[in-house]
This record gives C-alpha cells, structure tokens and sequence, in this order.
C-alpha cells in the first residue's frame, strides 16, 4: 500500500504545474469514422488528435480551415462540437517482445485483458513505419 | 461543407477585399455583400455561406477568449487583456466566460492556441501519466 502512495506522490512531483500550451480545434462534422476539425493550425499530416471524449485520431486531409481526421477508436463518442487537440506525436504503437502473443487495438493498446504492454523501447514507442515489420512478426 | 473551387475561390476573394487597413472592416463587409446579393452570381448562397464562415473564422482569430471559475477583480482583467494585446496586436477582442468546470485557474483561447493552467486539465494530465 506504501508503494503505491509513494509511486503516485512521485507522479505527482513529477507533474508540470506550469500552463501548457495547446492547438485546438473543433469538430464541424462526424460520419463514416471520419471527423471534418475546424482550427487545429499546426496539426501536421498522419499525427494523433486526441478528441475531448477520449478518443484518437489520426490527421489525413490538411486544408485551409480545416482538417479531416479518420477516428481509431468509437466513433459515436465524438460529436459536433467537440473540442480536439494536436497531441505531437505521429502515429505510434509499442514494438519490442512484450508484444508477441498479444492482442491489440489499431493504438497498440491491449485487447485482452493481461494488462498494459511494458515495451523493451527507451520510451515505451516508436514509429508505425518502422515497427510494422517487428509487429508483423510477433503475431504470426 | 462541400463547395466547389469556383464557390472557395470567390468566398476568399470576398474575405481579402474585406480588410482595411489590416482589418475587417464592416462597412465594406455589408457593401460586398449587398452588391452580391443585387448580381446574384451563381451559386451567391453557397458563396454567402462559405464567406460567413471565412469572416467567422477570421473573428475568432482575433477574439480571446478568457475563463475562470469566478469572475475576475477589474485590475486582474484589465492586467490580461493587456498582455494579450501587446502579444496578439492592439486590435484583439477579449471575452470573460465563468466555466466552473475548471474547478481552478485560468484558460485562454485565441484562435487554435489554447493556454490551460485549469486544475481539470492538471487532473486529467494527471491521471493520464498514471
């Protein structure tokens, strides 16, 4: 029980407490998995939206004024008006042998229940074009 | 919206004749859409609509929007706004919103950019590290 005080007091000292800055937008229209984002300035192409629900995306279509995004998660969660954020980071997804045998969402993220993928990766992720062939062999 | 690239084109034309002087100008938006509206060139609607959209866009470039849990003292908000003109330009509207969701602090908005020091957003970094 100690640790556990201790590991989210560390957590805690570790959160930055200053004003972060963000990019924003919000969304015009939803169907079909695809959300039409208005704003979002310096979202830059193929990186994950985070949706206020939760929910991530992944920008394809930069325009002038707006920006269509495919949803990789439940779609029904994003409605209009909702507020989406630039999370500056491309498309990722945890490589390494903790994922072999695993079963997993287009994110990486456990399907099956055995908890969280601890991946052998300095930081935990790399990039989607480099570790498709390493996923690819882990679960054949 | 779906528009064609002869409606975009017209709508933005509209939006660059609508400043003067580097600003919007409400005069010559009402002229421009008056002398639309007497022409009636083809698709003048979707025309309409897209240029509305352009020049709400462009206001909301200019509009920050500023909210806390309670309203704020004169001088706080008159402290704020300064430093946000003199980062954003002279000619930046400002509108105070009370949002007690935040729980706490402050959040700012022009255009995109979002400043967030609001306990909520704390939280929910928070529980997104743990």
């Amino acid at each position: 029980m100690s640790s556990i005080l201790e590991e989210i007091e560390t957590q805690i000292a570790g959160l930055k407490t200053t004003t972060s800055k963000s990019n924003v937008g919000i969304v015009r229209e939803t169907g079909d998995g695809v959300a039409r984002i208005e704003g979002l300035s310096d979202v830059m192409l193929n990186e994950m939206i985070e949706f206020s629900s939760g929910v991530v995306g992944l920008a394809l279509n930069l325009e002038e004024t707006e920006v269509g995004a495919i949803l990789l998660g439940d779609s029904t969660q994003v409605m209009e008006g909702d507020e989406a954020k630039t999370t500056g980071k491309l498309l990722q997804v945890p490589v390494g042998k903790a994922l072999l045998g695993r079963v997993v969402n287009t994110l990486g993220q456990p399907l099956d229940g055995k908890g969280p993928i601890k991946s052998a990766s300095s930081n935990g992720r790399a990039s989607a074009s480099r570790s498709r062939p390493a996923s690819w062999r882990s679960t054949r | 919206m779906k528009i064609n690239k002869e409606t975009r084109q017209l709508s933005k034309e509209l939006l660059r004749a609508s400043f003067v002087d580097g600003r919007l100008d409400n005069a010559r938006i009402g002229a421009l859409v008056t002398s639309l509206i007497q022409k009636k060139p083809r698709n003048y609607i979707k025309v309409l609509e897209a240029y509305q959209r352009l020049l709400r866009l462009e206001v909301e470039k200019r509009t920050a929007t500023i909210e806390t849990v309670t309203d704020l003292a004169p001088d706080a908000s008159a402290q704020i706004e300064a430093n946000l003109k003199r980062k954003y330009g002279g000619d930046l509207a400002t509108r105070f919103v009370v949002n007690k969701e935040l729980l706490g602090g402050m959040r700012i908005r022009v255009g995109s950019d979002v400043w967030d020091s609001s306990v909520r957003n704390r939280l929910h970094r928070l529980q997104q590290q743990l």
